[in-house]
């Protein structure tokens, strides 16, 4: 039984999907319920950008990642106990920190994010927080086939495997 | 002249960039928790 599930959202369709089963589970478990979500890392060469209002820019990705979290926020459950972490961290040393300062039980998040670039980025992020995470991470999928693959099975008498076909890999 | 193991020196603009972050978080935090509810943003 899970008390404490940290889930990871950025808005592209597989963190959306990640959010759908966190709130599945911590309905089921009464688990309290975190939002995470860090603002965008701007490039080295948006400081050295003549003329780049650094700034504006800078605004402009916080105010993204609010609108993130506060779409996630929306989407949780009046009987959910949820708060909320917006990180100014890159996200993978946000995830980090906030699984043990958290003291989380689960840790849920999608696959891949938004954009080709950015999924690979962020799908190195759900590879490296499933290999370095203490507590038990499930990675979800959004295709088609809402596909799961998790490093531990992810509840009492229940695993990822009980409620989607499960792949062996982030 | 500047000793060969001195700290570089910070641009004005740098710390003023991160005075304003600074101001900007504390009033980033209440505001978002009037909306969202509890939680917190993490510096970076």
């Amino acid at each position: 039984m899970f008390h404490s599930i940290l889930v990871a959202v950025d808005g592209s369709p597989d963190a959306e999907q990640a959010l759908t089963e966190a709130i599945d589970l911590a309905e089921g478990d009464r688990a309290r319920l975190t939002l995470i979500t860090a603002v965008s890392q701007l490039p080295p060469t948006a400081y050295l950008a003549a003329g780049a209002d650094f700034g504006k820019l800078f605004e402009d990705a916080h105010a993204e990642a609010e609108a993130i979290l506060r779409r996630a926020r929306e989407r949780v459950p009046d009987d959910v106990a949820v708060r909320w972490v917006l990180s100014e961290q890159p996200i993978r040393a946000a995830l980090a920190q906030q699984i043990v300062d958290g003291g989380h039980d689960l840790v849920v998040m999608g696959s891949r994010g938004r954009g080709a670039v950015r999924a690979a980025l962020l799908g190195s992020v759900s590879h490296y927080v499933l290999h370095h995470s203490p507590v038990p991470v499930l990675i979800v999928h959004a295709d088609p086939e809402r596909r799961l693959a998790s490093s531990a099975p992810v509840s009492r008498g229940r695993t990822a495997a009980d409620r989607r076909p499960v792949h062996a890999g982030a | 002249m500047q000793a060969p193991d001195a700290e570089p020196p910070v641009a004005a603009t740098a710390l003023a960039d991160e005075g304003a972050a600074e101001a900007s978080l504390g009033e980033t935090i209440p505001r978002l928790r009037e909306i969202l509810g509890p939680g917190t943003v993490c510096g970076g």
